[in-house]
């Protein structure tokens, strides 16, 4: 202690000790007021900082940290895409044969499109709708059944310019039940032959069949030539 | 200024009448704990940690729990043909930017040359379906030794890069494993975009927005969180005509994706990363790891 008196000079250990008397309370009465002002002021800061935090969560509380909020909206977004069974109410035509064939793992929005909002506003009773289905194309066949670098060897596809180059891929291949039905080859020679369509019109002496594809007499051997690659499994 | 501190001891019940400022600094201390008490028992009210736990979402289709479920993909590089109709599909599904280089999910083409060499493509991310063999750049066709299709997505990361970087913790993780876009809270710095080494994130372009119609966000796979969560398959998943596109439920054993785990060789891209990836794929070599 007389080290701490030297250390700190007599007066400041005096009035150190003098400190730490006033610290004490000077009466159980005055320990009382004092806890009751501490507890009064927490009590004020407390409820301040609730009216801050409802002011700030009035203010910020849209742009706050709301994962499982957010999460929610992220999933009562709308699907575009439905599902193949929804189809089949309307269009067992096709259907029926899809879902027999070698097509069937492809399903009706891989190639027609997303079609909740078409199923959504359509039904048997009532087929007009305003959102149809998207007239397919000969680049939808291509995207999978074209030959390509990097597609596996035993997926079907061929080379687009050596197979019946020019023709439509639909005017052969049914896609709903993946059949094709290959045209006929020219059975007889064309030498010295008028054009093909004095014979083959539809009033000629050997009309083309009902529903054969509109054609112009110098594209008759598009399809009925058989090519060099015609082979769908190279 | 009066200065208590050197006038002694207070009379007893003056210190009630008189505020010193020893008081109010007794009283600030007594404050402190309690202030840091509500602060925390606030912020543990708001969110206990980057993760949704069990929240019950209700879409349309019916309850949902996403604790319930642990989704992953399994990517089959030997059957992909490349058509590119699940980068359609999603397009069309999630109302991502016409931009072609902008995609949620894109297809590569991995042409592993006999030189050991790599090479990657993916024009207008494969929606437009397989370059033609001529295309392929600089592969001459006798130097091939492999040639495949990747399909890309968000790998929903067990351990994302992009929830660690964001820096107002706008990109989180939900007890399912999807890794969202808060996009109210996005402030769209981009660095996400540049944290994720899989390049599954980009910026929503000027004049576009997300789904949900935000604009100046960052925007990303989901998994089509609006599709799964009514028990739809992803978008991508639903058009893909040879089913390389395996996705389900891990916490099922049964799911075609938790057979394909265990049946087939699988594993994931870049695993030295830790990311721990819920995209798998089989036929894969590593070239990009």
């Amino acid at each position: 202690m007389s080290r701490l008196r030297d250390a700190l000079g007599g007066d400041r250990a005096a009035a150190l000790r003098s400190a730490a008397r006033r610290l004490r309370p000077a009466s159980p009465t005055g320990l009382v007021k004092r806890m009751a002002a501490a507890a009064a002021l927490v009590a004020g800061l407390a409820v301040a900082l609730l009216v801050l935090g409802a002011a700030f969560s009035a203010f910020y509380g849209e742009y706050g940290f709301h994962p499982e909020e957010n999460a929610r909206s992220w999933a009562a977004l709308t699907p575009s895409y439905a599902d193949s069974a929804l189809c089949q109410r309307c269009h067992q035509p096709e259907y029926a044969p899809w879902v027999a064939s070698r097509h069937r793992a492809v399903v009706c929005e891989s190639c027609h499109g997303p079609l909740a909002a078409h199923a959504a506003e359509t039904s048997p009773n009532a087929p007009a709708g305003s959102v149809v289905l998207a007239k397919v194309s000969d680049a939808i066949c291509v995207a999978c059944h074209g030959k390509a670098i990097g597609r596996p060897t035993a997926f079907p596809q061929v080379d687009v310019s050596q197979h019946y180059a020019g023709a439509s891929c639909l005017w052969c291949h049914n896609p709903h039940d993946a059949t094709a039905v290959r045209p006929p080859d020219i059975p007889h020679p064309l030498d010295r032959l008028p054009a093909c369509v004095t014979c083959h019109s539809p009033a000629g002496l050997k009309p083309v069949p009902a529903g054969h594809v509109e054609s112009s007499d110098g594209v008759c051997r598009t399809c009925h030539a058989r090519p060099a690659a015609v082979e769908v499994r190279p | 200024m009066s200065d208590t501190v050197t006038t002694g001891a207070p009379e007893p019940g003056q210190a009630s009448s008189t505020l010193s400022r020893r008081r109010v600094l007794q009283l600030g201390l007594a404050a402190i704990p309690a202030v840091c008490g509500a602060g925390l028992l606030s912020g543990a009210l708001a969110t206990s940690d980057d993760v949704v736990r069990g929240a019950e979402l209700e879409p349309a289709g019916g309850t949902y729990d996403p604790s319930a479920h642990d989704w992953a993909f399994v990517m089959d590089t030997t059957i992909c043909i490349g058509c590119g109709r699940c980068v359609e599909a999603c397009k069309l599904e999630n109302h991502v930017p016409e931009d072609p280089e902008l995609n949620r999910t894109w297809v590569e083409l991995h042409v592993l040359a006999k030189d050991w060499t790599v090479t990657v493509s993916s024009p207008a991310g494969g929606a437009d379906g397989t370059p033609a063999q001529a295309t392929v750049p600089a592969v001459a066709d006798a130097a091939v030794r492999n040639a495949y299709f990747v399909p890309r997505t968000c790998m929903q990361c067990e351990n994302p890069p992009c929830t660690w970087v964001c820096p107002v913790s706008a990109t989180y993780q939900t007890a399912d494993g999807i890794v969202l876009v808060d996009e109210k809270r996005c402030i769209g710095c981009g660095y996400c975009v540049v944290a994720c080494p899989y390049g599954a994130r980009y910026m929503v372009p000027a004049g576009d927005t997300t789904p949900k119609g935000v604009a100046g966000v960052v925007d990303k796979c989901t998994f089509c969180y609006q599709r799964i969560t009514r028990g739809l398959l992803p978008a991508c998943a639903e058009v893909c005509p040879v089913n390389a596109r395996i996705f389900g439920d891990r916490n099922d054993a049964t799911s075609a994706v938790s057979v394909a785990i265990d049946q087939k060789r699988v594993r994931v891209m870049k695993p030295a990363l830790g990311t721990r990836p819920r995209v798998f794929y089989t036929g894969l070599e590593g070239e990009v790891d």
